[in-house]
């Protein structure tokens, strides 16, 4: 993994500190948790079948059923299995796909271990090591995307996303844990409350197309945490 | 159960049943009821193979995967026995499938070590009751549920245990837990066979079989994955052929029960049984090197082993108020100081006049493990302390100890032996501590004969040869030497030594202790008890390490000495530094703080100078899906940078300028702590002739912990300063000040937080002041602080309550994912008046709305605030709560302005 450091400091609370000591601790930081953790990662690819309101199969192409207007596709389905996708965020992200990537990785628990000493230790330590796990799992996932690139050839990707972007809902982060068998292949666990243990363990999905994929509609309108979003009080922006 | 031959387990059943149908995320367990004939015949295609083992489909039957499941769980299981034995015939041994059970163990996670007991035990009676072969734990990866796993089936069945963990490449499980760890407290805790399966295919397995071999005598189970999955299309890359030749490697490495997992079927299996069908496994001697583990450190004692001893109360006044008062953040203190000072094992004593030991060994042993990761060595003249702190410890430890009194054995070993610790024998007997040192021997032989009776082997046994205080029996300390040696030599076991009662009532004690250390080493001493925060004492166990060849190449030495400078104290002829840090360098003392001071200043400046003047702020949080959890408190600062102009080093203009002020070098004097000694009017808080801080002051504001405890150990020197006069006139103001700055964002959250942890150094002096003198307690008030239930982010939570802590209050953190009706009981049990509570995620926010509801139905409702990542001042008084806090210095304003 390859931590970004100014990301890792954001998260810390240090807006911009080039050259200042946090950033000499941060990279410190970094270089601890590189040598010390090994990430996890799994995925799996899934066709997918776009379904109706009542779960029917709808024909891809309209001039197969002339009763059926592209409207009337709800959601889709992931072959194989009873998980049906639907609502705008996944219409809007997965349009024109016909397979979809479920995946997932995580810095593991020795992670959360290390941060429990130092929580009990020195809150500044464990500040910059919980800020540093954000942007190291962040930086696993990139490299997770690079992976599947290489692994999916011909096929065009979308941008990744995840439970809770948009109205994606978090529920399916349980659906996920037993698609990819999370806690046998990564060790990671979902509760009752839809939250991943570790917790710096992230889910996503990416649809796979045979079309180039244009950049989907993203930023604060599709994300379900805007509401709340400290940062777009400020009229900010957290570039996701 | 005959070992000496291969013995053939069968391969993957989720793959052949989802080959045959199964949906991905369906429930295999169902199937034994649904469609048995499907799974006869997959137990009948293993037998068909050579499989002399076939696991009933039970992987994920238990109470917590099945709480859904319209079939009860011993339905199930007798079910798949029922199909097993169907399929595979009469001449096939039937194991009952165990897997992890699907949740989190505590600390992490919720689930309890009782709880998993009690789910183990349930699979285990329905499997008995329904005829199973053996058990057989398979694809395990927290050694504690394992362990929760063994106790149920040794205590419920007389079946043959099996136990298989998951291994990745590097021989961690997900949890960490080591191959070593495993194998030492699995083989501890008497499996009949132990192994790994899954995750890697035979290839990377081969090289994990051969380090278990190092560590156990027992046979080695290899059931390694068809190679690694394509994520494409989910094909395993090893075909059988490629399967059969890796897996040569492990059975040459040692594993004598052998199949497949994962990707694997009868194909892999027939082409195991053909090829190794009369190989002769090799016997493996049994280890004879002593090892005690966590699940993340496994320690072999080949070399000086220390044991730190500080985590005992005897003598120590903090300690014993600390376990008065239940105060085991104060024991993980000492337990992670140790850690950091070199300590590879931990003594763990908790026995004092009002405690009650039974109870609070095992928590504490709970709540070290949770934290820090050396082995402990649990000390207790309780045997029933003892024996539950062995049952819920994760992975194996030393007990200290027993005595050669034939009652004390009797009682004691059977113990040990069934939780496989190792154990500490004193060389004391009824007649009292003999003085020769061949009588000694001898009450050692006699132990070791009564542990070997016990199936104790003789590498679990330590002997004590016992050290005697030599300033009153100066000839006995030549006789502990002397059994040392011929422990050492003609016994072939281990001696441990508590080192530092040898130096007692006599001037320079240290001198004394590290000679007598080294000669102990000298005779063969392994184990010393010491406290590994004297540095002399460490440090003579790098120098004897190298000149008795256990430092190969001088590693540890050269990596410990080579920045250690000698210290200018020492030069002067003055070494007076009771609590330096071992590894670090040398601390300035008097003379050079000046320089240094001058030094840290420029360092302070450069920070400072490089914050630039713009209004950035920090991502809150965690997007739901990412999970990637920012606390509340990394919000905006607002950096009108006017620190470009500080540049210039050795000039005055250093740290923010509302601090600065000429303070050094002019600063210094006025606060040095000769002046602070005389009471002069500078020595304590703001100066008031030119408002220069303290030094104190300036070593909290500056974040410098050891500095800060050092000056106020000096100040307390002073009989006219109470240490409450010290946290109103230094602490809180300085406090009060980088509060300040923080809001201005002059200080960023990371340097709020340094200033914090000096200031808890410092209220770490005044406690231990306290509790010398006996003074009551400085709290201005208990606040109880939770993560509430279902979200499992807390730093967030952590820094309000350090921050809290500085303030003087006393916190009872309940911890994270916390039930509403706990923290309800918390409240009435203490009669409490504030409570925080926190939540990082949407979805737990009706957990906090539900405990804010519960709390405020009270008789006598305590003022709650609350705050988190998506918490907002709306909600708070949305869910009716008195105050929401923006940050951690919001939330200690509304807890001063509540206790005032």
């Amino acid at each position: 993994m390859k931590i970004a450091i100014h990301e890792a400091l954001r998260y810390a609370g240090v807006p911009n500190a080039e050259n200042s000591e946090l950033t000499f601790e941060m990279q410190e930081t970094a270089r601890q948790m590189e040598k010390q953790l090994t990430p996890k990662t799994c995925w799996k690819v899934f066709d997918l079948i776009q379904v109706d309101a009542l779960g029917n199969p709808v024909h891809k192409s309209l001039s197969d059923d002339p009763n059926q207007t592209k409207n009337s596709v709800c959601g889709f389905q992931l072959a194989g299995t009873d998980i049906v996708l639907s609502g705008r965020t996944a219409r809007t992200m997965l349009a024109g796909c016909e397979k979809v990537v479920v995946a997932a990785g995580t810095l593991g628990l020795p992670f959360e271990k290390q941060l429990a000493a130092y929580s009990a230790s020195n809150m500044k330590k464990a500040l910059l090591y919980d800020a540093c796990g954000s942007a190291a799992v962040e930086s696993v996932m990139d490299e997770l995307e690079e992976e599947i690139i290489q692994k999916a050839k011909g096929w065009y990707l979308t941008d990744r996303f995840s439970c809770g972007y948009g109205d994606l809902p978090l529920s399916f982060q349980k659906d996920f844990s037993d698609l990819l068998e999370m806690p046998k292949k990564i060790g990671v666990y979902t509760n009752a409350s839809n939250m991943m243990m570790p917790t710096k363990s992230v889910s996503a999905l990416i649809g796979l197309s045979k079309t180039r994929q244009p950049a989907r509609v993203r930023g604060c309108s599709s994300c379900s945490f805007a509401e709340k979003c400290e940062l777009k009080k400020k009229g900010n922006y957290c570039g996701i | 159960m005959e070992f000496d031959k291969i013995l053939f387990l069968d391969g993957a059943t989720g793959t052949v049943l989802q080959q045959k149908g199964l949906k991905p995320g369906g429930k295999p367990e169902h199937l034994n009821i649904e469609n048995p004939e499907m799974i006869q015949s997959v137990a009948k295609a293993y037998a068909d193979a050579g499989s002399q083992i076939v696991c009933s489909n039970t992987f994920g039957a238990n109470g917590l995967k099945l709480k859904d499941s319209p079939y009860r769980l011993e339905e199930i299981v007798a079910a798949a026995i029922e199909n097993a034995r169907a399929g595979a015939g009469p001449d096939v041994k039937i194991a009952l499938d165990i897997g992890p059970l699907g949740e989190l163990m505590e600390p992490m996670g919720s689930l309890t070590f009782e709880k998993a007991y009690e789910l183990f035990a349930k699979i285990i009676q329905a499997g008995v009751k329904a005829g199973a072969d053996l058990i057989l734990f398979e694809t395990m990866s927290d050694l504690l549920e394992v362990k929760a796993g063994v106790l149920a089936a040794k205590e419920n069945s007389g079946l043959p245990v099996f136990a298989s963990m998951s291994f990745e490449a590097n021989g961690r499980t997900f949890t960490g837990c080591t191959i070593e760890s495993m194998g030492m407290t699995l083989t501890g805790l008497g499996v009949d066979a132990l192994g790994m399966n899954c995750s890697v295919g035979p290839d990377l397995l081969a090289p994990l079989v051969e380090r278990l071999a190092k560590v156990t005598s027992l046979p080695i189970i290899a059931k390694p994955n068809a190679g690694m999955p394509d994520p494409m299309d989910g094909h395993y890359d090893m075909n059988p052929d490629l399967f059969l030749e890796a897996m040569k490697a492990c059975v040459k490495a040692g594993a004598s029960i052998i199949g497949g997992c994962c990707g694997t079927n009868p194909d892999y299996i027939e082409k195991l049984t053909t090829t190794f069908a009369d190989y002769i496994p090799v016997r493996r001697e049994e280890p004879t090197v002593s090892m005690v583990c966590s699940p993340l450190v496994p320690v072999l004692v080949d070399h000086v082993t220390p044991i730190g001893e500080r985590i005992n109360p005897t003598g120590k006044k903090r300690m014993q108020k600390a376990l008065l008062e239940d105060d085991l953040d104060y024991l993980v203190t000492l337990a992670l100081q140790q850690q950091e000072a070199g300590a590879k094992i931990l003594d763990v004593n908790v026995g004092y006049p009002g405690v009650d030991e039974e109870k609070m060994l095992e928590k504490v042993v709970r709540k070290l493990q949770s934290i820090c990761d050396l082995p402990l060595q649990l000390d207790s003249s309780n045997p029933k302390a003892i024996e539950k702190a062995l049952r819920i410890y994760n992975g194996k430890p030393s007990v200290n100890s027993i005595n050669a009194k034939q009652e004390t054995m009797d009682t004691l070993l059977p113990v040990i032996k069934k939780y496989g610790a190792a154990v500490v024998g004193l060389t004391i007997n009824e007649d009292g501590i003999p003085t020769t040192a061949k009588k000694r021997v001898e009450l050692a032989q006699l132990m070791l004969e009564n542990a070997k009776v016990h199936g104790i082997p003789a590498r679990d046994l330590w002997i004590d040869p016992l050290c005697l205080t030599v300033s009153a029996q100066q000839d006995q300390a030549a006789k502990t030497l002397s059994a040392i040696r011929t422990i050492t030599d003609t016994m072939g076991l281990n001696t441990v030594l508590g080192i530092s009662n040898i130096s007692f009532g006599l001037p320079w004690r240290r001198l004394v202790t590290q000679t007598f250390l080294i000669q102990a080493m000298s005779e063969g001493l392994r184990l010393p008890i010491i406290n590994p925060n004297q540095q002399d004492i460490m440090d003579a166990i790098y120098a004897y390490e190298v000149l008795s060849s256990l430092d190969s190449g001088s590693k540890a030495y050269i990596e410990r000495f080579q920045n250690r400078t000698e210290p200018a104290s020492a030069k002067a002829g003055q070494a007076k530094q009771p609590n330096a840090q071992p590894i670090q360098a040398v601390q300035p003392d008097a003379q050079t703080v000046q320089a240094a001071a001058q030094t840290l200043q420029a360092v302070v400046q450069t920070l400072q100078a490089t914050a630039q003047s713009l209004q950035t702020t920090a991502q809150t949080a965690a997007l739901p899906g990412s999970q990637t959890g920012i606390p509340a408190e990394t919000l905006h600062f607002t950096q009108t940078a006017d620190q470009n102009a500080a540049r210039t080093a050795g000039q005055n203009s250093a740290y923010p300028s509302d601090v600065n002020s000429a303070e050094i070098p002019n600063g210094f004097s006025h606060s040095s702590p000769a002046n602070a000694l005389s009471s002069g009017p500078h020595s304590l808080g703001t100066c008031p002739c030119c408002s220069t801080p303290s030094a104190l002051q300036r070593a909290v504001i500056k974040g410098l912990d050891h500095e800060a405890s050092k000056t106020a150990k000096e100040l307390l020197e002073n009989p006219n300063l109470t240490p409450l006069m010290l946290v109103e006139q230094e602490l809180i103001p300085a406090l009060d000040q980088t509060g300040q700055q923080y809001e201005n964002g002059k200080l960023f959250l990371p340097q709020l937080l340094s200033a914090a942890n000096a200031a808890q150094a410092v209220f770490e002096v005044l406690k231990d002041q306290m509790a010398k003198t006996g003074e009551a307690s400085l709290s201005k008030g208990t606040i109880v602080l939770a993560t509430v239930q279902g979200d499992v982010h807390d730093i967030g939570k952590n820094i309000v309550k350090t921050v809290l802590e500085n303030y003087g209050f006393t916190v009872l953190d309940l911890g994270k994912d916390v039930a509403p009706e706990r923290i309800v009981d918390t409240v009435k049990e203490h009669n409490i008046q504030l409570v925080g509570l926190s939540a990082l995620m949407t979805t737990t926010l009706p957990a906090m709305e539900k405990t804010v509801r519960l709390l405020k139905a009270l008789d006598h409702p305590p003022k709650i605030m609350v705050g988190g990542a998506v918490v907002t001042q709306a909600y708070a008084d949305q869910i009716g709560a008195d105050f929401y806090g923006k940050d951690a210095s919001a939330s200690a304003a509304y807890a001063k302005e509540v206790f005032s």
